[in-house]
């Protein structure tokens, strides 16, 4: 229970390297709280100062109003579960669990009880003579979390903390950290590097890149307003197609024109597009696989050639060469394409995105 | 934001002060009064002229070492240590090499070989050295009893300057036979059996694969090995003490047992910290040539 | 013909080499046990048996030298000394060493590095360039001819510092993150979380120092000149010394030794496998 603020936190290492160039982030009372990006965004590094593990070079943390900048992570509160669950080997389950109370010198009987209760709510009771070693992938996952649990903490840390189970057991454990937030009520922050686990998991999403916050949104407005082309590139499976247009104008009509074709713009991009004064200059235009379709010669945004065909079951993704390069196209239609197949295709209007090609930020959803 | 105010708050990216000196601190004073301050202290005095009964002393600068390089014991002493190294080092490793390769794979018996040949290097060199003392005994000890058995004339062992080296090196090479073993021992087990196999498809015979593939394989461990038993040899010395006492007629005096006569029984602290400066420069030197290429082996 | 025929001779090769093999382990092991053997035979006899070389045997096993050794003789004391002395220092070496060890591996100091090379290179050098300025040191703390002198001159063990660190560094990072994020200072995640992961470090590093610290005679002889704070290396070779003014008892003598001895060998016959490691696994290069 816990209101975590953080003021332009930054990240600077002896080496001038900033792996977090002052980050600013609030984090309601009992919220769930994502961090997604790519490898190296400092996702994990903004993880770690919340927890104490890293001092922060600069900026202001608050837990509660209070500012903890120099609060050792012993004092701060804050449970968290690590990305190879860092259980101890040399203690039985039971031990694992109950080390942290052991340290708050809570009595004997207290901490069995509540061992014995946050066991059974995690499945554990037949395992709590185990050591961590005798314990399969999801065992150990499961302790991990029992360790965080039992400490009732302000506020739950956890770092990737799926990434090393099989996809199978992810999809539970999915499931289960959902409803482990439903039943806490507390404050989570949860560290991925995989938009899939964030898209189904948060309620508040930060996408972050070279240490930066790109956006911080829900899922859906993620997925459908990004707020520059790399949130718009790295949410969504298979990714956004880009291709580059220029905006033309004709009888008062915008256009985008690529080397094929022609796509009519909509009114509300247009009036964007407008106001920005993009007319007759180049822009990045998006679009997801899942909005592009099939089309005759005659209509069609592009021309090409069936490079691959993979067969989803109820759907079907088709990778197209085209004169704008790759173009990705997921489809209902299952009818299978052949490689080399000449194909026509246009796309949902409503659905382009437009990018500034120099900021890369959005110009128009 | 501005990279000075960043500058200045670097002191947090350490952990705090007083836990790094509460950590660091109970080890690091000792290792300060203990051995920096006396090894400094140490060359400092060797510009002295200081005699450990008056208070007063005054810097002769090289004097000390001039004197020393001037005295026909101080390159005994060199000669001597240097054979004892020498002698030392080759029967040790050479036979520990030997051991090991009979030793590494396992058979009955294999267990208390190893407990037996590696026992003296946990015996008290004083105790040991007493038994061989009585072993060596010219008349009535067991070993010229030994050497007559099998039709060999009587040795002077400790009792003659020109044997007293060899029995010295003798005890050295029995106690220290065992820890080369262990060594390679740990090596010879880390040799990738792939290899052998390699070897063995090729069609190479035992002493092939010895010379080609083991012994390659275990020279990083030669290596740190004589170092290691050079710099012991350097620092021998209770062996010495309860077998010869330097002696007879200085012939198993080494410079560790020079310094502690200069030091111990002359009290001519000068001379003494100018020798061992001296074995300061040999060791670190031998230090410093096993530091640089071992880095190189473990890294390559 | 042809593969009999190397058969056959790969079969004598074989034994050849079995016979070659039994012959320089035989050889060399008996030359290893023969003191120990010598010295447990010698102390049986009596004073004038034992100057007698044709007598390999006792004629009748003197076990009243022993009791002797045991109960008239100061050889008890002086191991008595050389044990709690040994137990001391070690413990404090204990303590000293896996702190430094810790703050080495996983605490975050600007001069780690140089804290790191320091040791190292004191690690490099002869220890007996130390002991003037050492004593001189304890003298002017009165401290000359006490425990507390030998005690004081030893509380670090730059070895064991090695060893430690060498044993921390397998340990992942994460473990001592997640002792501190259940609320555990350094000083609870050393001797909780770090410390019983690597409790073959720390046994190896007990058992060796006790027995170097056990058998040391060089530095405690020079800063020693009372019977009462002799440890046994000193007090032996004081026993022996005395022994030869007078008609040396070779017997006596041996009695003498083995009783220092044979403990050290039963207590090496059941840890044998921590020295091994010590010397062979974890300290060794990597090669």
């Amino acid at each position: 229970m816990a209101e975590i603020i953080l003021k332009s936190i930054t990240k600077e290492y002896e080496n001038g390297f900033q792996a977090v160039k002052g980050i600013n982030l609030e984090i309601k009372d009992n919220e769930f709280v994502i961090l997604v990006g790519p490898s190296g965004c400092g996702k994990s590094t903004t993880l770690r100062m919340i927890a104490g593990l890293e001092d922060i070079s600069d900026g202001e943390l608050f837990i509660d109003g209070e500012k903890v900048n120099d609060v050792a992570p012993q004092n701060r509160d804050i449970a968290m579960v690590f990305q190879n669950y860092a259980l101890y080997p040399h203690m039985t389950v039971y031990q694992n669990i109950a080390y942290s109370l052991k340290i708050k010198k809570v009595p004997k009987d207290e901490i069995d009880k509540r061992v014995k209760e946050v066991a059974a709510s995690l499945g554990l009771e037949d395992l709590l003579d185990r050591r961590p070693g005798q314990l399969s992938g999801g065992q150990k996952q499961r302790v991990a979390m029992g360790r965080a649990i039992i400490r009732k903490p302000k506020a739950f840390l956890m770092d990737e903390p799926l990434s090393n189970l099989d996809a199978k057991l992810r999809g539970q454990m999915r499931v289960e950290i959902a409803d482990l937030y439903q039943r806490l009520n507390t404050t989570f922050i949860y560290v991925t590097h995989d938009q899939t686990e964030a898209m189904t998991l948060g309620t508040k999403i930060v996408v972050m890149k070279d240490g930066e916050i790109q956006q911080i949104d829900n899922p859906t407005n993620l997925f459908n307003y990004p707020e520059n082309k790399f949130v718009a590139g790295f949410i969504g499976t298979p990714t956004m197609n880009f291709f580059d247009a220029t905006i033309v104008e004709e009888n008062g009509n915008l256009y985008l024109e690529t080397q094929d074709g022609k796509i009519t713009v909509t009114e509300a991009k247009e009036t964007k597009l407008r106001e920005g004064n993009w007319v007759g200059k180049k822009v990045v235009v998006g679009i997801r696989p899942e909005h592009v379709m099939l089309d005759d010669e005659a209509h069609c945004a592009f021309k090409g050639e069936v490079n691959v065909f993979e067969l989803l079951g109820s759907n079907a993704i088709v990778y197209i060469d085209t004169a704008e390069g790759r173009i990705v196209m997921n489809t209902p239609h299952v009818k299978k394409h052949e490689h080399g197949e000449k194909i026509y295709l246009s796309v949902l209007e409503e659905k382009l995105h437009i990018f500034d090609p120099e900021t890369e930020r959005t110009i128009t959803n | 934001m501005s990279t000075k105010k960043v500058k200045r708050k670097y002191k947090k990216r350490y952990d705090k002060l007083p836990t790094v000196l509460f950590f660091v601190l109970p080890a690091l004073i000792p290792l300060i009064v203990f051995w920096i301050y006396p090894i400094s202290r140490s060359i400092w005095l060797s510009f002295t002229n200081w005699d450990f009964m008056t208070p007063n002393y005054k810097i002769v600068g090289l004097r000390n070492y001039i004197n020393l390089f001037k005295d026909i014991r101080f390159y005994e002493a060199l000669t001597n240590t240097l054979i004892f190294t020498l002698g030392t080092l080759f029967p040790t490793i050479i036979i520990g090499l030997i051991l090991a390769l009979l030793l590494v794979k396992n058979f009955r018996g294999n267990g208390i070989l190893k407990f037996i040949l590696f026992s003296p290097w946990i015996t008290p060199t004083v105790a040991i050295s007493i038994v061989w003392t009585w072993i060596f005994k010219v008349d009535g000890g067991i070993a010229n009893k030994i050497l007559q058995l099998v039709g060999m004339a009587p040795y002077s062992w400790i009792d003659k300057s020109s044997s007293a080296m060899f029995s010295v090196i003798l005890v050295t090479v029995w106690k220290s036979l065992g820890y080369a073993m262990i060594f390679y021992l740990s090596a010879l087990e880390k040799v990738p059996g792939e290899l052998y196999e390699a070897g063995a498809l090729d069609g190479a015979s035992s002493w092939r694969q010895f010379f080609d593939i083991t012994l390659p394989s275990i020279s990083p461990t030669t290596f740190f090995l004589t170092i290691i038993t050079m710099v012991n040899s350097l620092q021998a010395y209770d062996q010495i003490q309860v077998l010869t006492q330097g002696g007879p007629a200085g012939s198993t005096k080494t410079l560790l047992y020079m310094y502690y006569q200069l030091g111990f029984q002359e009290f001519n602290m000068g001379k003494a910290t100018a020798v061992a400066v001296v074995m300061i420069i040999i060791t670190a030197t031998l230090s410093l040539i096993q530091f640089k290429v071992g880095e190189k082996w473990v890294y390559y | 013909m042809n593969t009999r025929y190397s058969d056959k001779r790969s079969l004598s090769v074989r034994i050849l080499s079995i016979i070659g093999k039994v012959l320089i382990l035989g050889v060399t092991s008996m030359f290893t046990a023969f003191p120990f053997v010598w010295m447990v035979l010698s102390m049986l006899k009596t004073k004038t048996e034992v100057m007698n070389p044709n007598s390999f045997f006792p004629a009748v096993p003197q076990w009243s030298n022993i009791t002797k050794v045991l109960f008239d003789s100061n050889i008890p004391k002086y191991m008595w000394n050389s044990t709690w002395v040994s137990i001391v220092i070690v413990a404090i070496q204990i303590v000293t060493g896996a702190m430094l060890a810790y703050a080495l591996v996983f605490l975050k100091f600007r001069t780690n590095k140089i804290l790191f090379t320091i040791v190292m290179a004191t690690y490099m050098l002869p220890v007996a360039a130390t002991y003037i300025p050492s004593y001189i040191i304890l003298a002017n703390w009165n401290m000359l001819d006490s425990f507390r002198g030998i005690i004081i001159s030893s509380t670090v063990s730059i070895f064991g510092i090695f060893l430690l660190r060498q044993g921390f560094m397998q340990i992942p990072k994460g473990l001592v993150e997640a002792a501190r994020m259940d609320g555990a200072t350094h000083w609870r995640a050393l001797w909780e979380v770090v410390c019983p992961m690597t409790k073959s470090s720390f046994i190896t590093f007990g058992l060796m120092n006790f027995i170097s610290t056990y058998n040391n005679y060089m530095w405690p002889s020079l800063i020693t000149k009372t019977k009462d704070v002799y440890l046994v290396s000193q007090g032996l070779r004081s026993e022996f010394l005395a022994n030869t003014a007078v008609n040396i008892d070779w017997a006596l003598v041996m009695a003498s030794s083995a009783v220092v001895i044979v403990p050290l060998l039963v207590l090496f016959a059941f840890t044998q496998k921590w020295f091994i490691n010590g010397i062979g696994g974890e300290t060794g290069i990597k090669g």
